[in-house]
């Protein structure tokens, strides 16, 4: 409750995260008090245990109503229409145009995403053209392409130029959305209020158009100046994607781009006729990236400052593909293995490593109690009328008092009984 | 409840009552804030520094007839040189687009119905850096077809109100 209110000095985990063990803890204290009842109560004399112990159990019984009632349609009151899905039925598909990405800004608690916070209650996420799916609840890894984002939004708040649209071009932002119903945290009943100037200061920009027919529920403006994802930079754009920074890209208009390997997804490779000059990607820049055009593979380098780029010699047939680092294979292949540790411990899988021991040490006979090996059958050297104090012999009696040994050695006995 | 038992139940039950006092506390999440509205607008000249300047000439007449027309001057009050684009609006959409180029403490002068021809035309003119003044002229040298009176404003020219402080440094009007 602390932390979510902000009062903690020190950052928690997401609520959702910390109710696993506020879970564990409740599931404990239903366990303890049914168990207190039947243990404690049931054979005890009459007195205040047994109505508080009734009362326990119903109240275990009573608890456990709401969540069978929410369980019941899985639907968790919310809306019919989400905004995710409104999301995606609002915004045309990747196209001819190309692919496109979608700027998603306002106040974080109405982000079908998890956001970057940009300031004063206001926080922005990036969101591809493809329907939303689990995959787009997970936190981007923080990259230097966030600062494109944030200079365009400083430069829009502080009114210091129109063409913020320019700005956004290099990440492939076509649509920029404002959230203002989700029909949860924001209903129309008792909405969240829209971060002050915003959607006054989106309106004001050249490059941006409002979409129409507009939603009651968002509030979306087509930016005039984007790029495709993949693209062939035009004359302006690549003289201009050698430079960095805001002055260069506001007065480039890179609308001109032509849209290469349409629907291309980046986990596997994907082929495209490219031609002499620059091909551009609208994600941060990874040296991963790479292009091979008729078998020569070209280099990435930084576009905008920012971005991903290939300078294409000649035309011919490109093959784009991103190859995985293999650390990540390895943390893959770690967190499977520390899930398969986790499963065991909690199933209390017993791997039996010392009965292999024991079946090596069954034929063994240490003590040979029929008097045939010649000598006597006394284990301690020590004692009179012993057996030969030798190096050997002491060793070996040593071994045998020290217990492992005699106790594997009984155990095949117990097992053939048993 | 024995002896033992009875501090861990008091720090049970101040924790809850802990727990309950601050649930109940309504929250003071204060407005989400991006920027201040821009509000009336009002012709400006502003010092401010700006990525970009964007100043809107409503409109001229562009109909190419003689002795009317009107054009967009822009001056350049530095040391520097100035460069920008402009755009010009008819109400058919774009009706021409160019960049130009204004020396240190000189002026352009941008022939509106040299590049279009219609009733009226506006013009957007964009300067890098947000630096340089732009005003339209509107003028028209015919003689009056009808008789005005005294405080009626002459129709033969005009040019923009006079400018007045301004904390808006992008967005203009000329």
């Amino acid at each position: 409750v602390l932390a979510d209110r902000g009062a903690m000095p020190f950052a928690l985990p997401e609520a959702g995260v910390l109710l696993v063990p506020v879970a564990v803890g409740l599931s404990i204290s239903a366990a303890a008090a049914l168990a207190a009842f039947d243990l404690d109560v049931r054979g005890g004399t009459f007195g205040w245990r047994q109505p508080l112990g009734i009362l326990s159990s119903v109240a275990v019984v009573v608890g456990l109503a709401p969540g069978l009632g929410a369980l019941a349609d899985g639907s968790f009151q919310v809306p019919n229409t989400p905004l995710a899905r409104l999301l995606d039925a609002s915004l045309p598909d990747a196209s001819s145009a190309g692919d496109y990405n979608v700027l998603l800004i306002g106040d974080a608690r109405l982000l079908p995403v998890p956001s970057t916070e940009y300031r004063d209650g206001v926080a922005w996420a990036i969101v591809d053209d493809g329907p939303l799916d689990v995959r787009d609840r997970w936190m981007p890894p923080t990259n230097t392409a966030a600062e494109l984002v944030t200079t365009a939004l400083d430069e829009m708040a502080a009114t210091s130029t129109l063409r913020a649209g320019r700005l956004l071009a290099p990440l492939s932002i076509r649509f920029v959305v404002v959230p203002q119903f989700d029909g949860v945290t924001s209903t129309v009943g008792d909405p969240l209020p829209l971060p002050t100037g915003l959607v006054g200061a989106l309106e004001d920009q050249l490059d941006l158009v409002a979409v129409r027919p507009g939603l009651p529920t968002l509030e979306a403006f087509e930016n005039r100046a984007w790029m495709p994802t993949y693209a062939q930079l035009d004359e302006a754009g690549i003289g201009a994607s050698d430079a960095a920074g805001a002055e260069v890209l506001v007065r480039t208009d890179l609308s001109g781009s032509a849209p290469l390997f349409v629907g291309a997804d980046p986990l596997d490779a994907t082929t495209d006729d490219v031609t002499a000059g620059v091909v551009h990607l609208g994600v941060p820049f990874d040296e991963r990236w790479s292009l091979a055009v008729d078998g020569t593979t070209i280099e990435p380098r930084r576009a905008f400052g920012e971005t991903t780029a290939f300078d294409i010699p000649a035309a011919g047939v490109g093959e784009l593909r991103y190859d995985t680092s293999v650390l990540r294979w390895f943390a893959v292949a770690a967190q499977v293995a520390l899930w398969l540790a986790a499963i065991v411990v909690a199933a209390r899988v017993r791997v039996s490593v010392g009965r292999r021991d024991v079946m090596l040490l069954e034929d063994e006979t240490l003590i040979d109690l029929t008097g045939s090996g010649g000598g006597s059958s006394l284990l301690d050297p020590g004692l009179p009328g012993g057996p030969d104090t030798s190096a050997d012999a002491g060793t070996e009696a040593s071994d045998d008092r020290s217990g492992d040994g005699g106790d594997e050695a009984r155990e095949p006995d117990h097992e053939v009984t048993s | 409840v024995n002896r033992r038992a009875l501090p861990a139940l008091i720090v049970l039950l101040v924790g809850f009552a802990a727990l309950i006092a601050v649930g109940r506390e309504e929250p003071t999440v204060a407005d989400p804030y991006f920027t201040t509205p821009a509000g009336a607008w009002m012709p400006a000249v502003s010092d401010n520094p700006a990525l970009t300047g964007s100043w809107f000439c409503p409109g001229v007449p562009a109909t190419g007839e003689d002795g009317v027309g009107g054009d967009v001057v822009v001056a350049n009050r530095d040391d520097e040189q100035l460069i920008g684009r402009f755009t010009i609006l008819t109400p058919d959409g774009v009706g021409a687009s160019d960049s130009l180029v204004v020396e240190p403490w000189s002026r352009t002068t941008i022939d509106v119905d040299a590049f279009v021809t219609a009733p009226y035309a506006s013009v957007v003119v964009e300067i890098d850096g947000g630096r340089g003044i732009v005003e339209q002229r509107a003028f028209s040298t015919r003689p009056a077809t009808r008789w005005r009176r005294a405080r009626e404003p002459p129709p033969t020219s005009g040019t923009s109100p006079t400018a007045s402080p301004s904390t808006e440094a992008s967005r203009h009007s000329c």
